[in-house]
């Protein structure tokens, strides 16, 4: 925050967001409840500000409308009505953001960060008791000004590992029960529930039924893929040979 | 499936419900693919989930192994089943 008085802000990039110019950028903090609100505010309300989706959240599931919309269409109806940026209110937090992919993408196979067609514009996570701040400010006549420096930037795909564990079946070697969760975590923390005690829970799993010396009709596979699209590949192959 | 849940009742991990998902077996239930997913208690995972809090020292062992076995069990009772699972509702 650099206006009405500086103090650091704590944000993360939401996935697949954009990220600012080395030197950031700068605006003024419009908090908006949720995007269908912020659809009805005119061009020139929005345009050169720094929207703040200030809905609050569910911290059991993170599915509140106004949260849902602020991490799909948020970004993009605020890139096309001009703002330069996007802060979204994290849930359950004490000075300890949560990030989660953007995707504004309605449909369930594909992952789409911004709409066509309109600006791609930075968008962050902050949390809970900034932007509270920030909206209370706002509320009492106090203009807020912030300045978002993101180094966020998509990379070529690059080629990744997965990591599969075979029990072969006794009667159709061919065939798989397949079980495991991803070794993806792209986000912060360690990924330990998500989805590093998973990946070990199904490893286990299988060492499990070794260790006991059971041996199914089937095979089973502990596969733990390092992205989603790479599960669909695999999952393609083994359709595609008729195991699954 | 009913069946295969009451096998974990001394767990207290019987329950079979037709909802869940994710986007690990998304591909795979689109291609039609029956799938299951572990459910848990799911206490505090939205808390951490996606923030520099999800670290390793919030792993229960206990809770750990009783996932582990409800695994096993499942995935071993599915890999042995004489017959395909099909038309899954």
């Amino acid at each position: 925050m650099v206006a009405p008085i500086e103090k650091p802000l704590t944000m993360i990039g939401l996935g697949m967001s954009v990220g600012t110019p080395p030197d950031g950028i700068t605006g003024e903090v419009l908090p908006v409840e949720n995007s269908n609100l912020l659809a009805a505010l005119s061009r020139e309300k929005v345009a050169g500000k720094i929207v703040l989706f200030t809905a609050a959240n569910d911290d059991k599931t993170y599915r509140t409308p106004g949260y849902r919309q602020a991490v799909t269409v948020g970004p993009s109806r605020a890139g096309a009505l001009g703002a330069i940026a996007v802060l979204v209110r994290s849930g359950y937090t004490l000075q300890r953001p949560r990030t989660t992919g953007l995707d504004c993408s309605t449909d369930n196979m594909v992952v789409k960060p911004y709409a066509d067609g309109v600006p791609k514009i930075p968008a962050a996570a902050v949390s809970v008791e900034d932007a509270l701040m920030m909206q209370r400010l706002v509320a009492s006549g106090t203009p807020v000004r912030v300045l978002l420096k993101m180094q966020a930037h998509m990379e070529p795909d690059a080629d990744s590992h997965n990591v599969i564990g075979d029990i072969p079946g006794r009667e159709r070697p061919q065939e798989v029960v397949v079980m495991g969760g991803h070794i993806d975590s792209w986000d912060v923390g360690q990924g330990a529930q998500d989805d590093g005690s998973g990946i070990m829970a199904s490893l286990e799993a299988a060492v499990l039924i070794n260790k006991l010396g059971l041996h199914p009709r089937w095979a089973s596979a502990s596969a733990s893929p390092t992205r989603t699209s790479a599960l669909r590949g695999r999952s393609r192959g083994w359709l595609k040979s008729g195991v699954c | 499936m009913v069946e295969i849940g009451s096998l974990l009742k001394s767990i207290d991990a019987s329950e079979i419900t037709t909802r869940g998902g994710g986007g690990d077996i998304r591909y795979l239930v689109h291609d039609g693919v029956p799938a299951f997913a572990l459910k848990t208690v799911y206490k505090q995972y939205s808390n951490w989930h996606h923030t520099d809090a999800d670290t390793f020292d919030k792993i229960v062992p206990r809770d750990f192994q009783l996932n582990v076995a409800s695994l096993a069990v499942l995935s071993y009772v599915l890999a042995d089943m004489p017959e395909r699972l099909t038309d899954l509702k």
